[in-house]
């Protein structure tokens, strides 16, 4: 008999019993639709976190400058005043660009913590940051209008600064940034760039560059040196920082790994204290990959029993099925029909009924979770993968759950069967 | 001595119903030639379904042997059981049996489904055999659109799908009224009279005189084989035999 044939049979014998199948099926019909509702949230959120983190780029590394804690820095005195120097050093990308191998770029960043104001003497809330021109490539920026810095104002030291897209639009509204000038403390820097980021950096834990002002590094250094204060209620910090962060391109992804290995050897035996911290987006990526693979098995789990629940309620049809229909197990079998047969027979019902279940559910499901993106604005992604394995799974269940009950049938003597009504 | 059809020598059946143990069948020897046409009859409780189960592989027998078409088939296994049922024994049941989820051809093609033969050919013959017992008109009806005579024709069509020497009705027109009865037993002397061997186990006296050969059972024991009067049988039967 083929699969055909046999999938007739079996419709046809369900048939018997339309109303009681679709109840029994409901349980399946649920539980696939669950299972693939968590799968494609899952499989969603995974996603938007793997595109978040990639637009930090998977071949990149950060080092960031970060301050020990207290007791490591210590000299604290009564009059609760800060000096601290840490972080890390000119000399350590000096030694990187030099040493490292396959280093596409290298930039170091230092955040001025001055404060910018407008021509017209308003103070505005923009962080400015003193960095290199390989930065816009690190970052994958665009640079709409004007230009980025160039090596040209690092040599020089000269007072142009470039303006994120999102603090051009706070800084000059309307107006055109390129030609405008900004005053930072007593110097007045010329707008000559604004710069573009498309890919959401701060969603991913990256530096907001849009709102950002760019100066060069040179004359960040030049005219404000190391030392910067911050004065918060009765407290007052001085700091001394030669670059907050430095940020790193590889030129291949694969590299990423040993170089920050050999990068945190190096600063480990060059600075006393540990006075910084690798941001490795690549190594973010996976762990996020592995948390989310836990959490989407734990979800997967819990909707699974529900289709557990279903499967029992086979189980529990097939069972009446089968002892309805002791007369017609005993008729097959006085016609020839095996044990095996009559197994082969109501396994194939009880497949075909989940089965059935299954391509509903998996519409449900599909339903669900577009209900999901739709209401609840959260991502989901229904890929083939789920429809093809919740529908297996459904299949999975019915031949489980339905090969006690087949066995109960094939089990009956045929005298006795023929005899009941 | 060439073998009968049926032979079963010194045949017992035991059955254990709660501390008591029945001696249900005793000592049974039987010979049924190929093309004979037999009634078995007896009082409920006389062993007479037993014994059918017994020839009909339904049941293995406890002691003795049993022959069909020459091979001993007192001691098989259940799936060999099973393939024999299939090729050689035809059932038919007091209460007809049908598969009310498939229609007449499908209920007559299920021992040939069993027996793997392709579908187009056990449909083509599940029609032919619908023709033959009268069906043609109710090819493609469900059992319960069947009036009860349709029903037992649908089932001896199916009891006949592999052609199998032998045929087992166990009461077949017991739930039949006497006409449509009647026209039934007119459908077994056709099948007699092309040489079909058949046993029939009844306890309505009037079918013995259709039979050849009658078997009186009592008490698990076969007491008569008696051979039925001619001159007694009705004389409006002849009415049916063009069924």
């Amino acid at each position: 008999m083929n699969l055909f044939e046999a999938l007739r049979i079996a419709l046809l014998d369900l048939s018997l019993h339309k109303f009681r199948s679709a109840l029994a099926t409901l349980g399946i019909i649920l539980g696939v639709a669950s299972v693939e509702a968590m799968v494609s949230i899952s499989e969603g959120a995974r996603q938007e976190t793997l595109a978040r983190i990639a637009v930090l780029g998977v071949d990149n590394v950060i080092v960031r400058s970060i301050k020990p804690s207290q007791t490591e820095v210590g000299n604290q005195n009564s009059q609760q005043r800060w000096q601290a120097e840490y972080g890390l050093l000119r000399r350590d990308l000096q030694h990187l660009r030099q040493t490292f191998p396959n280093i596409r770029y290298a930039v170091g960043l230092r955040n001025t913590r001055k404060r910018l104001y407008a021509a017209n003497g308003q103070e505005l809330d923009v962080s400015i940051v003193a960095t290199e021109p390989d930065y816009l490539k690190i970052t994958r920026s665009s640079i709409p209008y004007g230009r980025f810095l160039t090596m040209i104002d690092q040599q020089t030291a000269s007072q142009v600064c470039v303006i994120g897209s999102g603090a051009a639009r706070k800084v000059f509204k309307y107006r055109h940034p390129i030609g405008e000038s900004v005053r930072i403390g007593n110097d007045w820097y010329q707008v000559v760039g604004v710069l573009e980021n498309t890919a959401a950096l701060r969603d991913a834990g990256g530096d907001d560059v849009n709102n950002f002002l760019f100066i060069p590094l040179a004359t960040a250094q030049a005219r404000y040196g190391d030392q910067s204060f911050s004065q918060g209620m009765g407290t007052y910090e001085q700091v001394k920082i030669q670059l907050d962060s430095i940020a790193i391109q590889m030129e291949d992804s694969d590299l990423v790994v040993p170089t920050a290995q050999r990068l945190e050897n190096y600063l480990g035996k060059t600075h006393k204290l540990k006075d910084y911290e690798l941001l490795i987006p690549l190594e973010l990526m996976r762990q996020k990959v592995a948390t989310q693979r836990i959490w989407t098995i734990v979800m997967v789990v819990i909707a699974s029993i529900s289709l557990v629940v279903g499967g029992v309620g086979i189980m529990n049809i097939m069972l009446a099925n089968v002892t309805a229909r002791r007369k017609e197990i005993g008729t097959r079998r006085a016609l020839g029909a095996r044990r095996r047969d009559i197994i082969r027979q109501f396994l194939f019902e009880s497949a075909t009924l989940t089965s059935l279940g299954g391509v509903v559910g998996v519409a449900g499901g599909y339903i669900l979770a577009r209900g999901v993106s739709h209401y609840a604005k959260w991502p989901t992604i229904v890929t083939p993968g789920s429809i093809i394995l919740s529908f297996a799974v459904s299949c999975f269940v019915g031949l489980i759950f339905g090969f006690w009950p087949a066995n109960e049938a094939a089990r009956v003597s045929p005298i006795e069967a023929l005899r009941s009504d | 001595m060439s073998r009968a059809l049926v032979e079963l020598e010194n045949v017992h059946k035991f059955y254990t119903l709660g501390a008591r143990r029945l001696h249900v069948l005793k000592a049974i020897n039987l010979r049924i030639a190929s093309g004979e046409y037999v009634a078995v009859m007896g009082p409920s409780g006389s062993g007479k379904s037993t014994l059918l189960n017994l020839i009909g592989l339904l049941d293995v027998v406890d002691a003795g042997d049993y022959h069909l078409c020459g091979e001993n088939v007192a001691k098989l296994h259940d799936d060999k059981l099973a393939r024999h049922r299939n090729a050689q024994i035809g059932f038919i049941f007091q209460s007809f049996n049908l598969f009310p989820q498939l229609d007449v051809v499908g209920n007559i093609e299920v021992p040939m489904v069993y027996a793997g033969v392709h579908v187009t050919v056990r449909r083509k013959r599940a029609k032919e055999l619908a023709e033959r017992v009268g069906l043609s008109h109710r090819l493609n009806h469900r059992p319960r659109q069947l009036s009860g005579g349709e029903m037992q024709r649908t089932a001896i069509a199916r009891a006949l799908a592999n052609q199998p020497p032998l045929l087992l009705a166990d009461e077949p027109t017991g739930n039949l009224d006497e006409k449509t009865g009647e026209e039934i037993l007119g459908l077994f002397d056709e099948l007699v009279s092309r040489g079909q061997t058949l046993i029939l186990v009844t306890h309505n006296p009037q079918y013995r005189l259709r039979a050849k050969r009658v078997l009186n059972m009592r008490d698990g024991e076969l007491v008569t084989a008696d051979q039925p009067r001619i001159e007694q049988r009705q004389p409006q039967t002849a009415n049916y035999e063009s069924v």
